[in-house]
C-alpha cells in the first residue's frame, strides 16, 4: 500500500463530515444574505443553543450507530426518563394535588433512568437476539405507555425550580447546554477516537466477524453503547425540560428521527464502522439552521419540510458524489 | 407464526365475550386492508436490505392527489391512476436516488418522507378531503359473501405480489440480492435496476393503499399515513422478515399484520386502557421477534452457516466500502 | 401519586355535585345504558375532558366505555365498528379526521346507535346527532378583538403560535384571529409557527421570532400548552414582565387549563378564552340519554352547539373563575 494511497484513504474517510460542513456554510451563506437579522452573533448563540438536545442526543446515537445498531426508542426514552424524574423529584403542595415544586434530584434520577432504560434497549439486542430496529420499536411504544400509564397526559410544570438551571443558565452571555455539549462533545471524541473502548466499538460496527474471532466482549460493549445513548437521550431530555418549563405527555415525538438524520448527515454510516461525533453535531446544527433560517423570513408554514427534505438528500448526493470521485482516484492509484 | 395466532385466537375465543362474532371478523378485516397492501411492499424493500421510511407519507400524498382528481372530474378511476401514479413517482424517486446514485435507502426515503408529507400540506392546507365519488364509498361498504371487499382487494394484492416473489425469475433476484449481493453481481443479476423496480413497486403498493384507505374511510389527508409507517415495519418484522435482507416473505408478513390487528382488537374489546395496549403492543413485538430469531437461528444451525455471521447481522463481505456502496 | 390527586379531586367534585344527584341511585337519568367515547389522542386536555365526562356519567348513572385512537383515523373507524358490535347505546366520538368521522356516522345508524360529536366538529353536520364542541372561529375573533382593543393605534408586532395545522380547531382559531386584526394595519404578524400543539416548536419559534423582532408586542397561542415555552423565551430575551408594566409583552391563549389559570393568576397573561369543557361532556351524554332513553328528538337549536369560550382576565376572575375549568380546585 502507497503512501497515496493512505493519505486517500484517510481523506475519504473524512470528507463526509466536510461534506455536511459545507452544506451548512451554503445554507448559512443563504439565509445570511435574505434576513439580516440571521447573521448576528444573538441568533448564531441562539442556534447553538436550540440544537443542543439534537446535538447531544446524536453523540450519544454515534455510538450505537458505529456498532451498525440503531436506536429508534430515545424520544420515548427520553420522556419515560423524564417522568420518572418528575415522579421522584416532585415536591408535594400543602393541599393534596398541588405541586410545591421540583427538586434538584431530577438530574441524578432522571440520567440514571435514561442509562437504566438504554441499558434495557441493549439487553433485548444482545440477550433475545433480536434485531435493533425491532427492538426499539417495541421499546418506543412500551417506554411511551408506561410514561402514561404512571402518570396520566396531563402537563407537569417544570417552572421555578431548580431544573431550569441547566436550562436556562448563561455564562458568559452562553447558554450553559452548550458548554455542557461541547464537554460531551470533547468526551465522546477522545473515547471513541481514543480509548481502547471506542476503538473495539468501530471494530464491531466495521467488521462484526473479526472483532468476535479477535475476542472481543462484543456483547457487553454493544449494551455499553446503548447504555451511553440513553444516557445522552435523557440529557437531552433535562435541557428540553429546563428550556421549555413543562413536561408534556408528548414529549420527544418523533425526535428519533430528527436524531438519525442529524448522525447520517454527519457522514456516519448506517452500516457500522464509521462514524463522526463531530459531524453529528454539525448535522444537529444543520437542521436547527434550517428551522431558523425559515422562521427568520416567516416562510410560508408548509414548507419547512419540503426545504429540510430536499436538503437532506442534496447533502448525502453530495458525499456520494466526492465519495465517488476520491474512491475513483485511489482505485487508480 | 401461524400457529401462534391459531393459539391466540383459540384462548381469545374462549376468554373473550363476542370476540368470535361475524361481525368482529369482518372489523379485524376491513382494519386489516389498507395494512395488507402497505406491507406487501414494504417486504419487498425489507427483503434487499434496504428500508422505506417514506412509505406512510406516500400514502398521505396519494390519497391527497387522488382526492382532488376525483373531486376534479368525479371519475373513480383516474383517482386510483392518480394515487398510483403518485406512489409510481416517488417510488421511483427514491429506487433513482438509493440504486442509482448510490444513497443510504433509510436518509433518501426520510428525505422522501419529510417532502411528500409537506407537499400533502402544500396542496390542501392540512385539511382532509372528503366528498368522495358515492360509488367509491359504496364500494368501500359492500361486502361479498359476507368478506369485506376492501379487504379482498388488500388480499389479492398481497397473493399477487407473494406469487410473484416465490415463483418467479424477478422474485429469486431480490432474495439473492439481499443475502448476498456481491454474489448476485458476480452472476449476472443487474442489482441496480432490480432496487430500483422494487422501490417503485413499493411506492406504487403504497398508492393502491392510499386509494383502498379513502374507500374504507372515505377521507384523504396528508397525515393519512404517519402512524402506519410503524404498523407496517412492526407487521413486517414480527412475521419474521429480516431487516438485513434476504429472509421472509410476503406469507409471513401479512401473518405478522394478521396478529397485530387480532391483538389490538382484542384488547379494545377487553376495554384496555390506551397505553396498556402500547406496552403489550411493545412487549409483544420484542417477543415474537426474538421467537422468529430464535426459530431462524435454528434452522441456519441446521444448514451449518456460521452463526458469528447471523448473529451479527450483515455478512462481513458487504463491510468494504464499494460492497457498501453498491447494497445501498 | 397522580391517582391519588385524581381521586381526591374526583371526590371532591363529586361532593359538590352531589345535591344535583336525584336521591335514589335507581332514578339517575342515564341508569342502563352504555356510551362509547371515541378519543382521537391523549394529551392533557383530553385528560381534563376525560375527567369531566366520567364524573358526568357517573352522576347520570351511565357506563362508559373509552377507546383512544392514537391520532390514527383507521384506528378510530376500527373502534367505532368495536362500540357498534358490543351493541352500545350510543357513540361520543372525538374525531381525529373530520371526514372520515361521516363514515362512522353511517355504520353506527344503520345499527340505529345514536352517534355525537364533541370538540372538532364533521365536516358536514347534516348526519350527525349533535355537535358539541367550542367555537374556535370565535374563540380567535375574540382574541384578535381583544388584542385590537389593548393596543389602540399603536404599531403592534405579533407572534402566532398555531396548532396543528391539520386540526380543525388549530385552523379555526388562526382563521378567526387573523379575520379580526384585518383591516387593522399597524397590527402585523412577523411570524406563523406551526407547533402541533407542542411546547417544543413554539419555544424554538419564539426564540425565532425575538431573533428577527425584539421588538415583539403580543404573542397568540392556539393552546395554553404553549405558555410556559413562551414565557421561557421572552425571560431569555429580558421581555418577561407582568400585565401594566411597560416592557408587557400581550400574551392571549385559549384552552383555559391549568397552566392557563395559573399565568392569569400570576399576572402574566393579558387574556384567555377558556373552553366549556364541563358543559361539553354533561350536555353530550344528556343527547344521547335524549336520544336512546327518552326518545326524544333533539331540537334544531340543540343539534349544533358551539359554546364560544369563556373570556377571562385577572379582572374577571372572581366571576369568571368558575367558568374556567382549569381553575377547579
Amino acid at each position: 500500500m502507497s503512501l497515496a494511497y493512505r493519505i486517500d484513504r484517510a481523506f475519504v474517510a473524512n470528507i463526509q463530515r466536510y461534506s455536511v460542513l459545507v452544506m451548512l456554510v451554503a445554507v448559512v451563506i443563504v439565509f445570511a444574505s435574505i434576513s439580516p437579522p440571521f447573521f448576528t452573533t444573538s441568533n448564531l448563540s441562539n442556534i447553538l443553543l436550540q440544537s443542543t438536545a439534537i446535538a447531544l442526543a446524536a453523540v450519544g446515537m454515534t455510538f450505537v450507530i458505529v456498532t451498525g445498531e440503531i436506536d429508534i426508542s430515545i424520544g420515548s426514552l427520553m420522556s419515560l426518563a423524564m417522568t420518572l424524574a418528575w415522579m421522584f423529584a416532585v415536591i408535594p403542595g400543602a393541599e393534596a394535588g398541588q405541586q410545591a415544586g421540583v427538586s434538584a434530584w431530577v438530574y441524578p434520577v432522571g440520567l440514571a433512568a435514561g442509562l437504566a432504560l438504554g441499558l434495557i434497549n441493549g439487553w433485548m439486542i444482545v440477550v433475545l437476539r433480536i434485531n435493533s430496529f425491532i427492538a426499539t420499536l417495541a421499546t418506543m411504544f412500551a417506554f411511551r405507555g408506561v410514561a402514561w400509564k404512571m402518570v396520566g397526559s396531563s402537563d407537569k410544570a417544570f417552572d421555578d425550580s431548580p431544573v431550569l438551571f441547566l436550562g436556562r443558565t448563561e455564562l458568559f452571555g452562553i447558554g450553559l447546554p452548550i458548554y455542557l455539549v461541547a464537554i460531551v462533545a470533547v468526551a465522546a471524541y477522545v473515547v471513541l477516537n481514543r480509548t481502547p473502548f471506542g476503538r473495539y466499538l468501530y471494530a464491531i460496527g466495521g467488521s462484526p466477524r473479526s472483532a468476535i474471532e479477535s475476542g472481543l466482549p462484543v456483547d457487553r460493549l454493544k449494551v455499553l453503547a446503548f447504555g451511553v445513548c440513553g444516557l445522552c437521550a435523557a440529557a437531552a431530555g433535562l435541557i428540553t425540560i429546563g428550556r421549555v418549563g413543562t413536561l408534556q405527555a408528548g414529549l420527544g415525538n418523533g425526535f428519533e428521527f430528527t436524531v438519525i438524520a442529524a448522525v447520517v448527515l454527519g457522514g456516519t454510516s448506517l452500516l457500522g464502522g464509521r462514524g463522526s461525533i463531530i459531524g453529528a453535531i454539525l448535522g444537529a446544527i444543520l437542521l436547527v439552521v434550517i428551522d431558523n433560517g425559515l422562521n427568520l423570513i416567516n416562510a410560508s408554514v408548509y414548507i419547512y419540510d419540503v426545504v429540510k427534505g430536499v436538503i437532506l438528500i442534496t447533502a448525502v448526493l453530495i458525499d456520494v458524489a466526492l465519495l465517488r470521485r476520491l474512491g475513483a482516484g485511489s482505485r487508480a492509484a | 407464526m401461524l400457529p401462534v395466532i391459531l393459539i391466540a385466537l383459540t384462548i381469545l375465543s374462549i376468554t373473550i365475550d363476542g370476540f368470535m362474532s361475524a361481525g368482529n371478523a369482518q372489523n379485524i378485516m376491513r382494519q386489516l386492508s389498507v395494512i395488507l397492501i402497505a406491507v406487501t411492499g414494504e417486504t419487498l424493500v425489507l427483503l434487499i436490505g434496504g428500508i422505506d421510511l417514506s412509505i406512510g407519507a406516500i400514502i398521505g400524498l396519494s390519497s391527497v392527489c387522488g382526492a382532488l382528481i376525483m373531486q376534479f372530474t368525479g371519475s373513480p378511476l383516474l383517482g386510483l391512476l392518480a394515487c398510483i401514479a403518485v406512489g409510481a413517482g416517488v417510488g421511483s424517486l427514491n429506487g433513482l436516488l438509493i440504486a442509482r446514485f448510490g444513497l443510504q435507502p433509510f436518509i433518501v426515503t426520510f428525505g422522501t418522507m419529510l417532502t411528500a408529507r409537506a407537499l400533502g400540506f402544500l396542496l390542501t392546507g392540512g385539511r382532509s378531503i372528503g366528498m368522495l365519488p358515492k360509488p367509491l364509498l359504496e364500494a368501500g361498504r359492500m361486502n361479498v359473501a359476507g368478506i369485506p371487499l376492501v379487504f379482498i382487494l388488500g388480499l389479492a394484492v398481497a397473493v399477487v405480489v407473494g406469487y410473484v416473489l416465490s415463483r418467479t425469475a424477478f422474485g429469486r433476484r431480490i432474495y439473492l440480492i439481499g443475502s448476498n449481493p456481491r454474489a448476485a453481481e458476480f452472476s449476472g443479476i443487474k442489482v441496480n435496476r432490480v432496487k430500483f423496480q422494487v422501490y417503485l413497486i413499493s411506492g406504487t403498493l403504497a398508492g393502491v393503499a392510499a386509494y383502498v384507505f379513502m374507500m374504507r374511510l372515505g377521507t384523504a389527508s396528508p397525515t393519512a399515513g404517519d402512524q402506519l409507517l410503524l404498523q407496517i415495519i412492526g407487521a413486517v418484522v414480527l412475521g419474521g422478515t429480516a431487516l438485513t435482507g434476504g429472509e421472509g416473505g410476503i406469507a409471513r408478513s401479512v401473518t405478522g399484520a394478521v396478529l397485530i390487528a387480532i391483538i389490538i382488537k382484542s384488547l379494545e374489546i377487553m376495554g384496555a386502557q390506551f397505553w396498556d395496549q402500547m406496552i403489550v403492543i411493545g412487549v409483544l413485538t420484542a417477543l415474537g421477534s426474538a421467537l422468529g430469531a430464535w426459530l431462524s437461528r435454528r434452522r441456519t444451525r441446521e444448514t451449518k452457516r456460521e452463526d458469528v455471521a447471523e448473529r451479527i447481522g450483515h455478512s462481513p463481505v458487504e463491510k468494504d466500502d464499494s460492497a457498501t456502496r453498491l447494497r445501498n | 401519586m397522580i391517582y391519588k390527586q385524581l381521586t381526591l379531586s374526583l371526590a371532591a367534585a363529586l361532593m359538590l355535585a352531589l345535591p344535583s344527584v336525584p336521591a335514589h341511585a335507581q332514578d339517575k337519568p342515564g341508569t342502563g345504558l352504555t356510551v362509547c367515547l371515541s378519543l382521537d389522542k391523549v394529551n392533557a386536555f383530553r385528560e381534563g375532558q376525560l375527567n369531566l365526562w366520567r364524573q358526568a356519567a357517573e352522576e347520570l348513572g351511565i357506563k362508559l366505555v373509552e377507546q383512544v385512537a392514537g391520532e390514527d383515523a383507521q384506528r378510530q373507524s376500527s373502534q367505532v365498528d368495536t362500540c357498534i358490535a358490543q351493541g352500545v347505546s350510543g357513540i361520543i366520538s372525538i374525531p381525529w379526521d373530520n371526514q372520515a368521522v361521516l363514515q362512522d356516522i353511517e355504520r353506527a345508524h344503520a345499527a340505529s346507535i345514536p352517534f355525537v360529536t364533541v370538540d372538532q366538529a364533521p365536516a358536514d353536520m347534516s348526519t350527525v346527532d349533535a355537535h358539541i364542541g367550542g367555537n374556535p372561529t370565535a374563540d380567535g375573533l375574540a382574541a384578535g378583538k381583544r388584542l385590537v382593543a389593548l393596543v389602540g393605534d399603536k404599531p403592534t408586532k405579533v407572534v402566532n403560535l398555531q396548532g396543528a395545522l391539520n386540526a380543525v380547531n388549530g385552523q379555526e382559531r388562526d382563521a378567526g384571529f387573523r379575520e379580526a386584526i384585518k383591516g387593522h394595519d399597524n397590527i402585523k404578524i412577523v411570524a406563523d409557527v406551526p407547533t402541533e400543539w407542542r411546547p417544543e416548536p413554539a419555544l424554538a419559534g419564539m426564540e425565532n421570532a425575538l431573533q428577527a423582532h425584539p421588538d415583539i408586542g403580543a404573542v397568540y397561542a392556539a393552546t395554553d400548552g404553549l405558555l410556559p415555552p413562551i414565557f421561557s423565551a421572552l425571560e431569555k430575551a429580558k421581555r418577561l414582565a407582568k400585565v401594566g408594566d411597560p416592557n408587557h409583552v400581550i400574551v392571549l391563549s385559549i384552552d383555559g387549563d391549568p397552566q392557563g389559570c395559573k399565568a392569569m393568576t400570576e399576572g402574566w397573561a393579558d387574556a384567555g378564552y377558556a373552553t366549556p369543557i364541563a358543559e361539553m361532556t354533561r350536555n353530550s351524554l344528556q343527547v344521547i340519554i335524549d336520544l336512546a332513553k327518552d326518545k326524544k328528538k333533539i331540537e334544531d337549536k340543540d343539534k349544533v352547539q358551539l359554546l364560544a369560550g369563556v373570556e377571562y382576565t385577572k379582572d374577571n376572575l372572581a366571576e369568571t373563575g368558575g367558568k374556567v375549568w382549569g381553575c377547579a380546585k
